[in-house]
């Protein structure tokens, strides 16, 4: 079954088209990881699918439900979550009160949220404030602060970007016990991570879709591998 | 953090106790200083939910204490003669005019929404002057009765314990709401406001929230003022007079629940007591705001904190100081 359909979606910033003309789909429980180089429209388009920004053109559909018009409110009701790129919890606020606040509206109730705080190590954190703590837990916590929310569909911009190793271990770990239960979509950089967690990759690259399909064919595509691997 | 907590608890039933006890001394000065101390607190209180929790800078704040002053007078002296059903009427009076200006300007952020406050309340400044037939113009209404049908508080004891009584339901209530869900959803729009619609929240409809809050605690306390003086004026909404609780608010210290009532005391002390002695009392009050503004941004709170960390920095661990920063 379909959960997200995107057709023709387009953002553009002055002349420069951030993403040009985009169009895919999503199927229930499936693991998808965009990738691209750097300035790709990667980021832009997951602005666009959970409306931190207006598409110019385009329509997008969650379980064929037209939400091109809706805001990212009341996307994040119908079960679309999504974290940041650069990290954007409530810095003045202690761990636990970040995960209360972002559960709040999906009337998650208390003993779950204690078992996601144990479940990434957050649970010795819970009173401290997140402006004092590392780049590293507060990823886990932007992970913790969707899940109890219950997305249907969750959206990870770099969810594995600056972490040390044993800390982008303990998250893919996590993310693969996600399989079956939550439809992902993955954006990242680093391949390890990439190829361990999607069954389809889809590659983009001036705003434009370059590969569509499973990380083996990806990894033999002759222009991903010109374009984005730098290889002749 | 805990113990932070509890301290607030402790120094508000100090508050209580120490207020309860001043009409005891028979001072009619003591007992009219305490009733001013206590109005401004309410109303500092009011300003910091949105300048302190929400970060919502309002040039406009006297509006309210305004229309809670001027409902009651005009309820009680046109209407129905009583000064407690003479507040109640002009606070929740005040809900209607929250949202209606909360509508209008809080869909603008920032230097916005600050200059669009100054301007509605400057409206109503202009409306107070202007409307002389309701108004009484720039003389203001005179006579609001202490007596009325259903209370008597025409004795000033029987007057400050009227005070009193909603001073401490306004302060316990606020504590409550910051405590509660809907103070956190407050202190995270604040924090980053830009995240709330991701976790499932409208910023809009948590600012007017605030601004709606906000609004009728502050026209309680303008409700308070103008039985207390039995006279208002335009004065108390020109945009000098919006200012005050800010200053009260920066001086006790905005991160503070605590803050805006030790705020209050400093200026009700500086500006009434110590006018009464020293000719440039406003001059010390200047030197004050600028001393907190440029060596104390956590105000008095800010200072008290900093002594009670440093007194406890064997308790600090790895991850800094997790009792540290606002809103404790």
């Amino acid at each position: 079954m379909e959960i997200l359909r995107v057709e023709g979606l387009t953002k553009k910033f002055g002349d420069f088209k951030a993403v040009d003309n985009v169009s895919f789909s999503v199927k229930e429980y499936e693991i998808l990881s965009i990738i691209g180089p750097n300035g790709a429209g990667k980021t832009t388009l997951v602005n666009l699918i959970t409306k931190k920004l207006n598409p110019d053109s385009g329509r997008i559909f969650f379980y064929d439900k037209d939400i091109t018009r809706l805001t990212a409110r009341m996307i994040n009701k119908l079960g679309i979550s999504r974290t940041f790129q650069l990290v954007s919890p409530y810095r003045r606020l202690t761990v636990s009160e970040n995960i209360l606040v972002s559960a709040l509206q999906f009337n998650t109730p208390r003993s779950e949220l204690q078992e996601i705080m144990i479940n990434l190590g957050l649970e010795k954190y819970k009173d401290v404030k997140v402006q004092n703590l590392s780049f590293g837990i507060q990823k886990l916590l932007e992970l913790a602060m969707v899940l109890v929310q219950h997305p249907k569909l969750l959206i990870l911009d770099e969810p594995a970007a600056g972490l040390l190793l044993h800390e982008r271990r303990k998250i893919v770990d996590f993310l693969k016990g996600l399989e079956n239960k939550i439809t992902l979509i993955v954006i990242e950089h680093d391949m390890g991570v990439v190829f361990d967690l999607a069954k389809r990759i889809i590659v983009m690259d001036k705003g434009k879709i370059i590969a569509d399909g499973p990380p083996e064919e990806i990894a033999n595509n002759k222009t991903v591998r010109e374009i984005y691997l730098g290889e002749a | 953090m805990k113990i932070l907590r509890e301290a607030n608890i402790m120094v508000l039933l100090l508050t209580f106790f120490s207020l309860a006890l001043v009409p005891l001394t028979y001072e009619r000065f003591y007992i009219y200083l305490m009733s001013l101390f206590m109005i401004y607190s309410i109303f500092s209180l009011s300003y910091n939910l949105l300048f302190g929790y929400a970060e919502l800078l309002s040039f406009g704040h006297a509006l309210f204490f305004a229309s809670g002053a001027y409902t009651t007078a005009l309820f009680t002296l046109n209407i129905f003669s009583d000064p407690l059903i003479g507040l109640i009427v002009s606070a929740f009076s005040s809900i209607p005019i929250a949202l209606v200006v909360g509508l209008l300007t809080l869909r603008h952020t920032r230097i916005y929404f600050s200059i669009l406050t100054l301007a509605f309340g400057m409206l109503a400044y202009a409306l107070l002057v202007k409307w002389r037939d309701v108004t009484g113009g720039s003389d203001g209404l005179v006579g609001i009765p202490k007596g009325g049908v259903l209370i008597d508080i025409t004795s000033p004891h029987l007057y400050y314990y009227f005070i009193f009584a909603f001073y401490c339901l306004v302060t316990i209530s606020l504590y409550m709401l910051t405590k509660s869900k809907w103070g956190l959803l407050i202190r995270a729009l604040g924090d980053n406001e830009d995240r709330l619609p991701f976790s499932g929240h409208s910023p809009m409809f948590v600012r007017l929230f605030t601004f709606t809050i906000s609004g009728f605690v502050a026209s309680i306390s303008g409700s308070l003022y103008a039985i207390l003086m039995g006279v208002v004026t335009p004065d108390i909404a020109y945009w000098t007079f919006s200012a005050e609780p800010l200053v009260m608010t920066l001086l006790g210290g905005s991160g503070y629940y605590l803050g805006p009532i030790l705020g209050a005391f400093i200026f009700v002390i500086l500006t009434t007591a110590l006018a009464r002695f020293a000719e440039y009392w406003q001059l010390i009050l200047g030197i004050a705001v600028i001393a907190v503004i440029l060596g104390f941004r956590g105000g008095i709170g800010g200072v008290i904190e900093s002594f009670y960390k440093g007194r406890t920095r064997f308790r600090r661990d790895v991850y800094g100081n997790p009792e540290s920063g606002r809103f404790n």
